[in-house]
């Protein structure tokens, strides 16, 4: 599965990097700002001790009082500049970093904007979500930050090194014999220790599914007797957790007292070389402790930049799963000309023709084959079936959602191709079995349907559908927020004001996908009858389970395995004493022994 | 929140000599680390400027000196690396100790706690909140103990060699520390306000993506794509807001840390010009300063954390307190269950409600008996009483014994029920319906979802009943789900079945099917060992078709038993049942004539 967590690239992929360079082009100066401050806060970082040298050896004579000022000014000076040069390497990292992230979700959101309909089917939510959140936001951090710590190490390390070999190159040279085994051990621990703490943060999400499961699940382990058995499998998860964070936590202990060893190997080695020089006198005092301050300073510019290495080649993989979907391209593309076909149709009768369509997926199995129907102006259908008999493909064909692998769909007898997916789609009402509502108050979920409506319009298309008064019900009327998804509302009364937000949308062509699950009895009836202002002299489709809505159809379809059994109005189709008078029938009857129920309560 | 040592016992089991130990290392890590400075300071003043050496005889040279200084590096590294670890392990140790108590905790709590458990929070909770605990343990209480440490070494340390040097090397250290401590704590709201902006982000594009088809449909991309931009431009402005204060914070705390050794420096030359300290002093002052100011910039963000922790720890005990059921142990010598049920005078009162009034009926074993009555009369309710999942008054007894004396886990046993809205898990299908007992043949789990008439449903999955549930795997429809719950049911002979609504997600013709193979089964059950099980059946349906079969039909209204009886006398005496038969008869004539009229 493409959504599973993947490895991360153990190689450098150059051509990735580049992909990614142009979201870091409108940045090139104010990296160019921040590689040059980072430039300058490593080289002073690397003064400070050669500000002792100074001390010590210029003014650390016993009896000679020399003036401190100048040099008391100078060090304050140095401070006050690495002060400010922080405050602003930190703003700007920050600057940046922001910028590239909200750049990277800008370009993904408008992308996903602009792709069809397949690829939300066959990609989970979650993993687009993932995305262009925390993969946006590693990127961001990884490449601003990255490059702070880098040019801050790379260019300590440089002053350092310099340091020392001015000072004395032959004892810098000595001192210098530790760098490598500290970079090896460096690189080492760090990549270790990124890849446990990967696999521990992997296995703490596997935990928090466990979680989730044991709290959901915990009434059926229940009545099943299992909490035992639930109990045994959640200790071995958890088990597994804690070995590797015992694992993971067994190098990042041990990496920092290796390379503080090391550097005091680096002290020793250049206490143990520079006194004898220092007493002969090759080798001043206040070198010396430079030297020996340097020692201990060193490890720091060689852990970030073994650090920041690791990361970014961990990066890579958000790098590749957010730039799969900036790239992806959409399916169905408008026709080069259908910006122009489009003009001047403004009005849609509502005549729909499938003419011989036929469709799959990729290469599966045909699902619609040599399909007709035509469907008059203002004719509302209901399509029955079973799961899998092509109704929702139909419907999704319809909106073009899916374009068909032959034959076509015309619209007022002209091949949808023809014209652009916002011709058509603009003139579209849907109404979903899971009513779909955004954040935002019940004016503006309503409003969708139409932006430039006014609030009158608003009102009236809520009246259409009755939807009036439960909506004066709550706290602030039209202005109640919905919450997100609209989940402060029951499913009732989202249903209700995605229909009032289809019928201000005044539809040309209009789709119910009707809901399953049970509302209320009085609901129902306010839903039935908004459906029915709603179908009023529109050409509609309805995939349709209450059987109510199916009987009020103009036409009836009864499919199978992506062929139409029967086709019909209600009372010609229940003469048929068919497939459909059997559903009918039984399903019926169903509801009604609910309604009976409900009723009493 | 007052402390009760039961609880915090059995999670540092195991786990809390390691710690003390660790701690005690990061004492002695401290105490190491401050020697190397000590070294540096004799062989610079007596190494190089002659003066007599301090330190005892045998460290009494440069080369000893050096050895020692390494010796101390090793000794601190080594301590640190103990310290470190141990601190970690043991943290470790009693995270996982707490997330499967808490896991076990949940398992075993009542029904009725469970139904409204809000599962997010509670996930939080076992999760973050956990893992909150399990840093303040595993880093920040031990970088605490640290800077404690720190400085009750380092200030007796650098008094007893040069108090006047000493009085200069720690003005500033309380001005970081409080500096810190101010800021962290007025950060978070920067930080709220940047997680509240990032959760709206992430909730405009969830609706988004979940919302396709309404965007699609009502093509309105272009205004999506606004209203993100909206949201996306928000989070960036606030996190850089934050950003922001940390470069502040981060520029002024280094400033003040640089003066500190500057200040240090400037009277460490006045003080050696004077002749009245050494440079060697000099030196070793700045090294030890050193140590000491660059972890106090980070004590603020410790002790916030801490309070933080404090919180945590509250919602954890939340769920702890929480009283569990206890399942008991099976009845030694089994007992023989046949599957009688009586309810003598049973009420159920739930927050001043009535559920149940006064009920009394008896099942004989082997009795199919159905429920009827409108949403809310009660019915979910007496049955999950049978599975011993709510509490009630008066008398419930199973072949002759009180409910209440009977151990939960052998009731359950006995007792199936089967629920309305059965959870599945992430396991695979044949695994799911085997779940409720520990050896399974495959056999066994066939033949149950043959009776659930589930079983070439199965057999049409891509793998199976090796098919995979859940998010990785297949999503069941409501029916299947339903189904799949039944067949754990029926995997191994119980005295009494309940069906909680548990058939309303199949169709009619399905429904008839489970029900019939049912019956098959008990009736060879009775032919083979009519001694043995009878098998009581319960179940609730709005159905007609499967009420009529019942021996006998209990009809409820407002927790009230209102009518008993079969199919044949309910229908001859006015009440829900009868209209319930009148109805279909209504809408049979109806269908007959709306077939002639065409």
């Amino acid at each position: 599965m493409r959504w599973e967590e993947e490895e991360f690239q153990k190689k450098w992929d150059m051509g990735l990097w580049r992909r990614l360079l142009k979201f870091a082009k409108p940045y090139t100066w104010d990296f160019a700002v921040l590689a040059l401050v980072m430039l300058c806060v490593g080289s002073i970082d690397a003064v400070f001790p050669l500000m002792t040298k100074i001390a010590v050896d210029q003014f650390m004579t016993p009896g000679v009082e020399v003036g401190l000022a100048g040099f008391a000014l100078t060090y304050l000076g140095i401070a006050v500049t690495q002060a400010l040069l922080v405050w602003f390497l930190i703003w700007q990292a920050g600057r940046i970093e922001q910028g590239l992230i909200h750049d990277l979700r800008r370009a993904g959101f408008d992308r996903l904007q602009k792709l069809s309909f397949s690829y939300f089917d066959r990609t989970p939510g979650g993993w687009i979500l993932t995305r262009l959140t925390s993969d946006a936001n590693r990127l961001g951090e990884t490449i601003s930050w990255g490059l702070v710590d880098m040019i801050w190490g790379a260019s300590l390390m440089i002053a350092i090194i310099t340091a020392m070999l001015i000072l004395d190159w032959r004892l810098g040279l000595i001192t210098l014999l530790v760098v490598p085994p500290l970079a090896w051990v460096s690189v080492y621990f760090q990549g270790k220790m990124l890849v446990w703490y990967r696999k521990v943060k992997k296995l703490g999400s596997e935990l928090s599914a466990a979680f989730s499961e044991g709290i959901q699940g915990a009434r059926s382990a229940k009545v099943l007797s299992r909490e035992e058995g639930n109990k045994q499998e959640f200790h071995y998860k958890a088990g597994r957790l804690r070995d590797s964070a015992v694992r993971s936590a067994w190098f990042s202990a041990l990496y920092l007292p290796m390379v503080l060893t090391l550097g005091s190997l680096g002290t020793v080695l250049a206490l143990g070389f520079g006194t004898p020089m220092a007493v002969a006198g090759t080798l001043t005092v206040g070198t010396l402790v430079a030297f020996a301050a340097y020692t201990v300073q060193f490890f720091e510019p060689v852990r970030e930049l073994a650090r920041v290495l690791g990361e970014l080649q961990q990066a890579q993989t958000s790098a590749e799963r957010l730039l799969s979907l900036v790239e992806t391209e959409p399916e169905i593309l408008d026709a080069p000309d259908s910006e122009a076909a489009s003009a001047g149709h403004e009005r849609v009768l509502g005549r729909v023709t499938f003419d011989s369509v036929g469709f799959r997926y990729g290469e599966g199995p045909w699902i619609l084959q040599d399909f007709y129907l035509e469907v008059a102006p203002g004719t509302s259908v209901a399509l029955v079936g079973e799961t899998g008999s092509g109704k929702s493909t139909i419907v999704n064909l319809l909106c073009r959602f899916y374009e068909p692998t032959q034959g076509k769909v015309l619209i007022d007898g002209v091949d949808y191709r023809q014209r652009t997916q916002h011709w058509l789609q603009s003139r579209l009402g849907y109404v979903l079995q899971t009513p779909q509502l955004f954040r935002g108050s019940v004016r503006d979920n309503i409003r969708y349907g139409k932006l430039q409506a006014t609030d009158a319009e608003v009102e009236r298309a809520a009246d259409l559908v009755s939807a009036m008064p439960f909506i004066l019900d709550l706290e602030n009327g039209f202005d109640t927020d919905v919450g997100e998804s609209g989940n402060r509302l029951s499913t009732g009364q989202k249903q209700l004001v995605s229909l009032a937000r289809a019928v201000l949308a005044d539809p040309a062509l209009f789709i119910l996908d009707e809901a399953t699950s049970s509302v209320d009895t009085e609901t129902e009836r306010l839903i039935q009858d908004a459906v029915e202002v709603v179908l009023k002299g529109r050409t509609s489709f309805l995939i349709a389970h209450r059987l109510s809505t199916v009987r009020r159809a103009d036409r009836i379809l009864l499919l199978d395995k992506g062929r139409i059994l029967e086709d019909g109005n209600h009372e010609a189709l229940m003469a048929l004493r068919g497939r459909y008078f059997e559903l009918y029938t039984e399903q019926f009857l169903d509801e009604e022994e609910k309604h009976l129920l409900e009723a009493e309560a | 929140m007052h402390h009760r040592p039961s609880l915090a016992t059995p999670l540092l089991k195991g786990n809390r000599a390691l710690y003390l130990l660790a701690l005690a290392a990061a004492a002695l890590g401290t105490l190491f680390s401050y020697l190397p400075p000590l070294f540096l300071r004799s062989i610079i003043d007596s190494g190089l400027g002659g003066a007599p050496w301090t330190l005892p005889a045998p460290l009494a040279s440069v080369g000893a000196s050096l050895a020692g200084l390494f010796t101390a590096s090793v000794f601190a590294a080594g301590f640190s690396f103990a310290a470190s670890f141990g601190t970690q392990r043991s943290a470790e140790g009693m995270a996982r100790a707490l997330r499967q108590k808490l896991f076990g905790h949940i398992q075993l709590l009542p029904f009725e706690e469970l139904s409204k458990a809000p599962t997010g929070d509670w996930v939080q909770r076992c999760t973050s909140d956990v893992d909150t605990l399990r840093r303040l343990a595993a880093l920040q209480f031990p970088e605490l103990v640290n800077n404690i440490l720190q400085a009750a070494w380092a200030l007796p340390i650098l008094f007893s060699i040069h108090s006047e040097l000493a009085l200069f090397a720690i003005p500033l250290l309380p001005v970081v520390l409080g500096f810190s401590l101010y800021f962290f704590t007025q950060v978070q709201k920067a930080f709220k306000e940047s997680d509240e902006s990032e959760g709206r982000l992430s909730g405009v594009l969830q609706e988004n993506v979940t919302g396709v088809r309404v965007v699609k449909a009502f093509a309105r991309q272009e205004y999506e794509i606004e209203r993100f931009g909206k949201e996306n431009a928000h989070y960036r402005k606030v996190t850089r807001k934050l950003i922001n204060l940390f470069a502040f914070y981060w520029g002024t705390v280094n400033f003040l840390s640089m003066v500190q050794m500057g200040l240090v420096l400037t009277a460490g030359v006045v003080f050696v010009q004077q002749g009245k300290a050494t440079v060697g002093t000099v030196v070793m002052f700045l090294t030890m300063t050193g140590m000491l100011v660059w972890p106090i910039r980070q004590l603020g963000r410790v002790l916030t954390d801490l309070g933080k922790a404090k919180v945590s720890w509250g919602r954890i005990r939340e769920i702890l307190d929480k009283p569990t059921e206890d399942l008991g142990a099976p009845l030694v010598p089994a007992y023989p269950w046949r599957g009688k049920v009586e309810f003598r005078g049973v009420s159920v009162n739930r927050e001043g409600r009535s559920l149940l009034a006064n009920l009394t009926f008896t099942l004989e074993a082997g009795t199919t008996a159905a429920l009827l009555g409108p949403t809310g009369s009660g019915k979910s309710t007496l049955v999950h009483l049978l599975a011993g999942l709510l509490d009630y008054e008066g008398e419930i007894l199973l072949d002759g014994r009180e409910l209440r004396s009977i151990p939960k886990g052998e009731l359950r046993q006995q007792v199936g029920l089967v629920l309305q809205e059965p959870y599945l898990f992430a396991k695979t299908i044949g695994e799911n319906i085997g779940l409720a007992h520990g050896d399974v043949r495959p056999e066994e789990i066939v033949a149950a979802a043959r009776i659930a008439q589930f079983h070439e449903g199965i057999e049409g999955f891509p793998h199976g009943y090796e098919t995979l549930l859940g998010e990785r795997g297949v999503t069941l429809s409501g029916g299947q789900r339903q189904r799949t719950a039944i067949s754990q049911m029926l995997l191994r002979p119980r005295p009494v079945l309940v069906f909680d609504d548990s058939l309303s997600a199949v169709d009619n013709h399905t429904d008839a099917q489970i029900r019939r193979s049912l019956r098959d089964r008990s009736e060879n059950a009775k032919r083979h060992s009519p001694e043995l099980l009878v098998g009581t059946v319960i179940l609730i349906s709005h159905r007609l078709s499967t009420l009529a079969q019942a021996d006998v039909i209990l009809v409820l209204e407002k927790g009230r038993l209102v009518q008993r009886g079969s199919h044949r006398e309910l229908v001859a005496v006015e009440g829900l049942y009868r209209r319930m038969a009148e109805l279909q008869n209504a809408l049979k004539r109806e269908w007959a004539t709306e077939g002639e009229e065409i």
